[in-house]
């Protein structure tokens, strides 16, 4: 959801301000009513509308701009976009103040407008949105999605706002206040910092829309999946795609224990290419020829008499005397390359 | 035995939103969820890789959903399949499977929460996804189906994909 301003007395507000000067950005979507007057999206003021960086809809302003104003004592400069607003949709609007004398407004990731008149707001010390303060240019419609940047977003990251990315995706190490509004929770959370706006009136209405930060869960894979061979002699395929293994003695020269979180080789003297692609793997005696323990995150390889390509791309190895956290190597006769393409540690 | 496994789980938070007619993000007592609306189809869109585990069975999609304020009415549910295999799918475009569907009813309390399940079969309902590949999941409230006449939103909480 997000939240839905009446044009007179609805505003979202904290007595203070996440960022105080240049440089600065403010952004949000909005959804006006109406584009005849000039409204506020987004002001940090000095509580008096003398000193503010506000990000406005400016449809009292030809073109009916996106602007983005300094204001210090009383003095104002605009930059304001090429493009115009309209009433009744979502777009997005956001206000770069990159320096004293450098500022841009954009509307929807475009029409970017600048301006280079120098404006020094002092004494800021105050957050509003959808009015300035307690009565200046109170705004009509639906805001979602405010935040505060204490840097200089460039052309790129406010396109990337635009396509409707969640704040918390462009630049979050600057990022230093994020409302996404969700129109539920009075006051309206911060989720990056320690602004929450107070809400004046100001009601749930129906979200803008949004890319969030996500992800998918896996399940572990459960028991039933193991696998145990205790003497495999066998040349085919053994083992593969599944959570955890168990070979005996292997002598078999097909592939095995492929694909699995964990193997376990008691005795392999197989030429068959083992335990690849495993979270972590034992072996404690290989003679074998073939490549083993390659492309894992731990292994543990007791004797390494063969001349495949072993330990390769794993993260840590370790052989004997011991199993440890780092690889220890004190034979090495096989003939193929044995160091790790990427390993943790190792010492040999 | 894979039949009944767990294999992946989306919450609200998870979805992506297509460019139009999508559920809007919303909170019901700090529960993130996403409203459908009533009257007009509205859908999102869910992204995976088919866990290596998957055995071939067939899928299972629980949905877990509310209604915002009803206590009576049925919703039409469907979900689709978009299998992204290697070399094949070109993305640039939806290839969605047919869609498959489920007709359930509002809890007769507010704010309880209700298990519904779409279920694919091994083959062409699942766009022939196999385990290993990438996918999309899209899950859609068919609003103006007439069988949908529950009034007002739904909520949906989180989907689940089971082994069947």
């Amino acid at each position: 959801m997000a939240r839905a301003f009446n044009g007179t007395t609805d505003r979202l507000d904290n007595a203070a301000a996440p960022v105080t000067a240049v440089p600065l950005t403010l952004a949000c979507w909005f959804n006006p009513t109406a584009v005849t007057q000039s409204d506020v999206l987004i002001a940090i003021t000095d509580g008096s509308s003398n000193n503010t960086f506000r990000l406005e809809a400016g449809g009292a302003v030809a073109g009916d701009p996106v602007r983005a104003i300094t204001r210090a004592a009383a003095s104002q400069a605009n930059a304001d976009t090429s493009t115009s607003i309209s009433a009744g949709s979502w777009q997005h609007g956001c206000a770069v103040f990159s320096a004293i004398n450098a500022r841009a407004a954009y509307l929807n990731g475009g029409g970017k407008g600048t301006n280079v008149t120098s404006r020094t707001p002092t004494g800021i010390n105050a957050t509003s949105l959808g009015m300035e303060g307690a009565s200046f240019e109170p705004y009509t419609g639906l805001i979602a999605e405010a935040a505060v940047w204490d840097a200089a977003l460039t052309d790129a990251e406010v396109a990337i706002l635009a396509l409707g990315v969640s704040p918390l995706l462009v630049r979050p190490a600057s990022l230093v206040a994020y409302w996404p509004l969700i129109g539920r929770n009075s006051p309206e959370n911060d989720r990056v910092g320690t602004f929450p706006l107070t809400v004046t009136g100001a009601t749930v209405a129906d979200h803008c829309r949004i890319i969030r930060p996500r992800g998918v869960r896996y399940f572990a894979v459960p028991a039933s999946l193991l696998d145990k061979s205790e003497t495999d002699t066998g040349s085919g395929a053994d083992s593969q795609s599944i959570a955890a293994s168990f070979i005996s003695t292997d002598i078999g020269s097909g592939l095995d224990a492929l694909g699995v979180s964990s193997a376990y080789i008691s005795d392999e003297t197989g030429s068959g290419v083992d335990a690849q692609g495993v979270a972590a793997s034992l072996a404690l005696a290989d003679v074998s020829a073939g490549a083993d323990l390659q492309s894992i995150i731990a292994s543990l390889m007791l004797s390494d008499l063969g001349s495949g390509s072993d330990g390769q791309s794993v993260l840590q190895l370790g052989r004997r005397p011991e199993f440890v956290s780092r690889a220890i190597c004190v034979t090495m006769p096989g003939s193929n390359s044995e160091e790790p393409d990427c390993i943790g540690e190792s010492v040999f | 035995m894979a039949s009944g496994n767990f294999l992946c789980q989306w919450g609200a938070q998870d979805f992506v939103p297509p460019a139009s007619n999508y559920p809007t993000l919303d909170s019901r007592n700090g529960h993130l969820v996403l409203d459908f609306d009533a009257g007009t189809d509205e859908s999102a869109d869910a992204e995976a890789i088919l866990p290596a585990h998957y055995a071939g069975g067939g899928l299972t999609l629980r949905i877990c959903w509310m209604a915002s304020s009803a206590t009576s009415g049925d919703v039409v549910w469907n979900a689709q399949i978009e299998r992204q295999e290697d070399e094949g799918t070109d993305l640039d475009a939806d290839s969605f499977a047919a869609a498959q569907a489920v007709t359930a009813t509002a809890p007769a309390t507010s704010g309880a929460v209700q298990y519904s399940t779409i279920t694919f079969t091994s083959g062409a309902q699942m766009d022939s996804l196999a385990a290993g590949e990438r996918f999309r999941l899209r899950v859609t409230r068919d609003a103006d189906n007439g069988s949908d006449t529950l009034v007002g939103d739904v909520e949906l909480l989180s989907v689940a994909l089971i082994e069947t």
